[in-house]
Order: structure tokens, then sequence, then C-alpha cells
């Protein structure tokens, strides 16, 4: 299994430990990942300001994995909704397609909707097989209760993404529970983590995050698994400084999906970046130092 | 919403047609008014203009209010109202439309000033600072190699430049 690999902006800037932990991964259930020379932002960030922008960053990113000939894996959902959305707009209206062609053709790059764009998510659950990724599970969290993210844009628009049920998402939940982590019901699984509202309005970003929080202590959760970087910064890099700001305590773990799957699969904790997670991953790890202890008990 | 007396002569009302021709906004004219977008929202609480009254003031053609609006800059575009609309309007790429429409109009606010800065200076979002850089070797992971003059030629055919100094004040 090989791919093209697209890192976007926001995991070498803020959370390394995404990448990581998917390099540590999918090497060892030897998914080949090759990096898409010269890519840079897909536009996400600038979609607000202009439309057209935001396309010819993202076709550009799409014309150069066509060039390398592989499906294209994503780890951020932003990049994800952005490159599904941005193949759609050029599917649908052949006038956008000619126009971006034009624009990219002196850089030597061509549209030519071939490229699949796949989350990582999705290389886990449907090209390498849920069983068999069971198979590779050797580290039972079973009495932990997690409350799973998908993140919205793997979900949503779901005409563009088409990634699951976007009212009753079960791939990530599946996931986690190959682990024998029970995934719990929490009433804002399928809501906002707030991210994108942080550069216009720092509180509202942040209130977002909160009533997560909440809810999912509410649900009884011990930890979360997150899909997305942007997730991943919004619940774990700034849960301190969110939790400053409303004076209360959440100290709720957040670990990216395939942190957990490479802990499951019997893999140390540093080399999936738990040490570089902001919110301690101490109650995790200690879980699995007292089942090692009953287990030679 | 805040109340106050709409005139007739400071309405546009072709500003829907407007909208509905852009490529994110042409879903808009199917809007009925339910309300599903607002119970939808995770920000409808706290918002003045919740979802559906963005998309009233479209259809009313109160140009002004609609991209002067604070909702559009603070939605965070979950989709869930385009998600759960009845009428299959695509509220969330709207709020988009209106944006552009905002941002070459008014000028485009800091916070996206500064991404697209750079965006232009190194052909990503985010800066990857020196000791980001410093990890990245420590954890035995590759160099980020952008090519960041194609993508910086690329943005100047697009006028991304021109669009971030211009302060506004222009009329389409
Ligand atoms: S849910 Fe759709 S039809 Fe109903 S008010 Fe919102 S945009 Fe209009
Ligand atoms: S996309 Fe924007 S308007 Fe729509 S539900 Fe999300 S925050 Fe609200």
């Amino acid at each position: 299994m090989k791919y093209s690999y697209f890192l976007g902006c926001q995991v070498p800037a803020r959370v390394n430990y995404c990448e990581l932990a998917v390099r540590r991964v999918t090497k060892a259930l030897g998914i080949e990942l090759i990096d898409l020379q010269g890519a840079g932002c897909c536009g996400c960030y600038l979609r607000s300001v202009d439309f057209r922008v935001t396309l010819g960053l993202a076709s550009r990113i799409l014309a150069l994995a066509d060039k390398q000939g592989l499906d294209l894996v994503l780890l951020c959902n932003s990049c994800y909704s952005t490159l599904t959305e941005t193949t759609d707009f050029l599917k649908e209206n052949p006038e956008l397609r000619t126009e971006t062609n034009e624009l990219l053709a002196p850089q030597d790059l061509e549209y030519t909707g071939r490229t699949k764009v796949k989350d990582i998510i999705q290389v886990f659950y449907d090209d390498y097989g849920l069983q068999k990724i069971k198979s590779k599970v050797t580290r039972s969290f079973k009495g932990l209760k997690v409350a799973v993210q998908y993140g919205c844009h793997l979900l949503r628009p779901s005409k563009s993404t088409k990634f699951d049920n976007p009212e009753a998402p079960h791939i990530l939940d599946d996931l986690v529970e190959v682990t024998e982590a029970e995934s719990i019901y929490w009433p804002l699984k399928l809501w906002c983590c707030g991210f994108p509202s942080l550069p216009m309005n720092r509180e509202m970003g942040m209130m977002l995050a909160r009533n997560k929080f909440r809810a999912a202590k509410d649900a009884g959760a011990d930890f979360m698994v997150t899909t997305c970087p942007s997730c991943q910064i919004s619940f774990d890099i700034l849960q301190p400084s969110i939790a400053k700001h409303y004076g209360e305590k959440y100290d709720l773990p957040v670990l990216y999906y395939p942190q957990l799957l490479g802990l499951a699969m019997n893999m140390d904790y540093k080399e999936l970046g738990l040490h570089l997670n902001r919110v301690s991953t101490e109650p995790i790890l200690r879980f699995i130092k007292e089942k090692r202890i009953e287990a030679t008990a | 919403m805040t109340e106050e007396t709409i005139r007739d002569s400071e309405l546009d009302p072709d500003f829907k047609f407007k909208i509905a021709k852009t490529y994110e906004g042409k879903t808009v004219l199917w809007c009925v008014q339910c309300g599903m977008c607002t119970s939808d929202c995770p920000y409808s609480e706290v918002w003045d203009v919740k979802p559906h009254q963005v998309i009233k003031m479209v259809l009313l053609g109160m140009r002004d209010q609609a991209i002067s609006c604070q909702s559009i800059w603070q939605c965070s575009t979950c989709f869930m109202c385009a998600e759960r609309c009845p009428q299959g309007v695509e509220l969330g790429r709207v709020m988009f439309a209106l944006k552009n429409i905002a941002a070459k109009e008014k000028g485009v606010p800091e916070g996206y000033r500064r991404f697209g800065q750079q965006v232009i200076e190194t052909g990503r979002a985010m800066e990857i600072t020196a000791s980001r850089e410093k990890e990245r070797e420590r954890l035995g992971l590759p160099k980020t190699l952008t090519d960041s003059k194609s993508i910086k030629s690329l943005l100047k055919k697009l006028k991304l430049d021109k669009l971030l100094k211009d302060k506004g004040g222009k009329k389409q």
C-alpha cells in the first residue's frame, strides 16, 4: 500500500506528535507514505477572503498529487474538506476547471481529476481494513471510556466529504473499540471544536471547546480521541488556557487516533509522541502499567 | 436582530440574485425560513443575527447589514446548518460568499490578513518556528519543504496581495 502524503500547515506548526504517530504506525502496518514535494497551504484559511484563492491553492495540491499518480492521504480534516469540496467544484463547473488549469499550466501542472483524496482514518478503516487492524492489536484498553471526536470537516458537508453517515457516524467508534476501550455516547459528539472561530473571536472558539469538555466529562469519559489536528489543538494544546479562562479544571487527556492505535499495537509511548501532548497522558500510561502488573501477577 | 425600521429605498432587491450567482451562494434562494439551521448552530444562543436571519437579510436585500454582521465572520464553518437544512441551502457556503464580498469592499480583517501574508511569504498559513523545526529533527521527521516561489507566483496571479492591501471602500 502506497500513497502520496500531504501534511498541511497545522501539523508541523503546532502538533508534530500527530505526524510522528502516523509515521510510526503506518510503518509498522506496512503502509508506505511518499511525501508530496513542494506542497504548501491547501487554501482553507483563505476561503473567507477569496473563493478563487482557495480554489487555486487547493487545485495545486490536487494537481501535484495527480502528477505523482498515487491516492493522496491527509491528516487534517480541514485539508480533507477543502480538497474534496474543491474536487466537486471543479467537477460540477467545467469553466472553473478550464480557468484553474490555465492558472496551473505555467507550473507544468494540470488538474485531471484522477487523484482520490483520503483521510488517514479511511486508509485504516477501508483500505487496510478494520479486521486486519484488529488482528494487530495486542494491548487491551478494556475498562476505559472514550469520547470520540470526528471533527466537522470529515463529516460535513457530507455531499462532498462522503466519509460516513453524518448524523450517526461509526467509523472512528469502531476503530477505537478494536482496542476494547468503550466509545461512549456523549451529547456534543458531532459538534465543532471551535478552532476555526479562533482567529476572529477567541472567546467564541474557546466557548465551543469548553462545552465539549464538560459534555465529555459529564458522560464519564476517561479521555478523548480525535481524528483532526485542529481539534487536537483546541482540545489538547489549548486546554490549559481554556481551563484557566473559565476558572475550571478538565484534566482530560486527548489522543490523536493513531496514538491510541500505536499504543494498542504495543508500541512505546515516546515513539508515538505521547510525551509531547500538552495535557498529561499519564492516566492512560498508568492504566497500561497497572494492566501489565495485573497480567504478570 | 436589532430592531430598526427597514426602508424600501435602502434595500437592494437584486442582492439575493447576486449571491445566487456565486459558486458558494447558489442555494440561497431555496430557503423557506424554517429556522432549522438556527436550532442546530452552536452559536445561535450568542449571536445577535442568527443563521436564518443572515439568509433573511440576503433575501430581503439588506445588503449592508448582511455583509456587516459579525455572525458571518464568527461562523465556525462547521456546516451543521447545511447538513440539516430541509431545503438543501448550503448556509455555511453562503457565509463564505458574504465574507468574500465583505473582504473586497470593507477590507480583509486583520486575523485573515496575517494568514494571507504568511501564505504569500512562506507558502504556508502557519509559521513553522525554528523550535518546531528542531523538534521535527529530534523526532526524526523530515524537513518541511515548501515550494514557496511557485505558490507566490500563483497568488500574484490571483491578486491576493492587492486584496490584502486594499482597505475597502470600493463598491463591486
Ligand atoms: S434550515 Fe434552510 S430553509 Fe430553514 S431557515 Fe435555515 S437555510 Fe432556510
Ligand atoms: S456553519 Fe456557521 S452558521 Fe452554520 S451551523 Fe456552523 S457556525 Fe452556525
